[in-house]
C-alpha cells in the first residue's frame, strides 16, 4: 500500500503538514497537520510498502514495544485509509 | 491526524514556491471584511503570482509591513505605482500598498460548486457597482449599525 499521488509533505513552523497538489496548483483548503509519528509513516508510505514492515521501521526509529508500535500503526492506517489516502 | 486552520503566515512559504512557479494556489479566506463577495464558511479563492501592476477592481492578497496577510480590493492606484486597498464590506481605505506586497491576485471564487471568475462580465459588474458606492455603504450601513446599537442598548439586547 501507498499513499496516492497528489499530496506533498512538508515541516511549516514546526508541523507537518500535508498539502493536496495538483498539475501546476495547490489546495490550502484541504491541508491536514500531521504529529511527528504520522509524518515519519507518511513518507515511509510514499513508496509502496506492507503494513509488517511499516511496523518493522517504527520498532527500529523509535523507542518502543512490537505490541504498541502495530496497534498504533494499524490505527493509523485506518484513519488514512477512512480519509481515502491510499491507493489501492 | 486531524485537519487544521494553518496560517497564511506559516504555509506562505510552499505557497509562494507554487506561485513563482506560475502555478495557482487556493485557500479559504477568513473575515468578514469582504462581504458579500467572499462569506467565511467555505468559500475558497483561487491565486496566481500577481506579475503586471494590478488595476482598479483587482482582488489582491497582500502583506502588511507587520506580516499580516490581506485580502482586499484595489480601489485607487496612485502616481507613484502604490495602491489604495479597501474591503469589499469596509469603507476605510488603506493607503500606499507597493506591488512588493502583493502575494498574489484573485483569478476565481468559489462557493460550493459555484465558480466565479475574475474576468466574468457579470462579477465585474458587480464589483463596479459595489466599489461606486462605497461612500453610500459608510451611511448605509454605517447608519444601520448605528441604529441596531440604538436599539440593542434602548432594549438591552446582547
Amino acid at each position: 500500500m501507498k499513499i496516492k499521488d497528489g499530496y506533498l509533505l512538508r515541516e511549516v513552523a514546526g508541523s507537518n503538514i500535508v498539502v493536496p497538489v495538483g498539475e501546476g496548483t495547490m489546495d490550502f483548503s484541504g491541508v491536514i497537520t500531521l504529529n511527528d509519528v504520522g509524518a515519519f509513516l507518511w513518507k515511509n508510505l510514499e513508496e509502496d510498502v506492507s503494513e509488517e514492515e511499516l511496523v518493522q521501521r517504527v520498532l527500529k526509529e523509535y523507542d518502543t514495544d512490537e505490541e504498541t508500535a502495530r496497534r498504533d500503526v494499524a490505527e493509523y492506517m485506518t484513519s488514512l485509509k477512512g480519509a481515502g489516502f491510499i491507493a489501492d | 491526524m486531524q485537519t487544521k486552520q494553518v496560517r497564511l503566515n506559516e504555509i506562505y512559504g510552499v505557497m509562494k514556491e507554487m506561485l513563482e512557479s506560475g502555478g495557482t494556489v487556493n485557500f479559504n479566506p477568513k473575515g468578514t471584511s469582504m462581504l458579500p463577495t467572499i462569506h467565511n464558511d467555505g468559500d475558497r479563492v483561487v491565486i496566481k503570482k500577481a506579475v503586471d501592476p494590478l488595476k482598479k477592481y483587482d482582488l489582491p492578497l497582500y502583506i502588511r509591513d507587520d506580516g499580516q496577510f490581506v485580502l482586499h480590493r484595489v480601489v485607487g492606484v496612485n502616481a507613484d505605482g502604490t495602491y489604495n486597498m479597501c474591503g469589499d464590506n469596509q469603507w476605510t481605505v488603506e493607503r500606499g500598498i507597493r506591488h512588493d506586497q502583493l502575494a498574489g491576485i484573485v483569478t476565481e471564487i468559489h462557493r460550493g460548486k459555484r465558480t466565479f471568475s475574475a474576468d466574468n462580465k457579470l462579477y465585474r459588474a458587480y464589483v463596479r457597482i459595489w466599489v461606486g458606492i462605497m461612500p453610500l455603504r459608510h451611511i448605509l450601513f454605517g447608519g444601520m449599525n448605528r441604529i441596531k446599537r440604538v436599539i440593542k442598548k434602548i432594549f438591552k439586547i446582547k
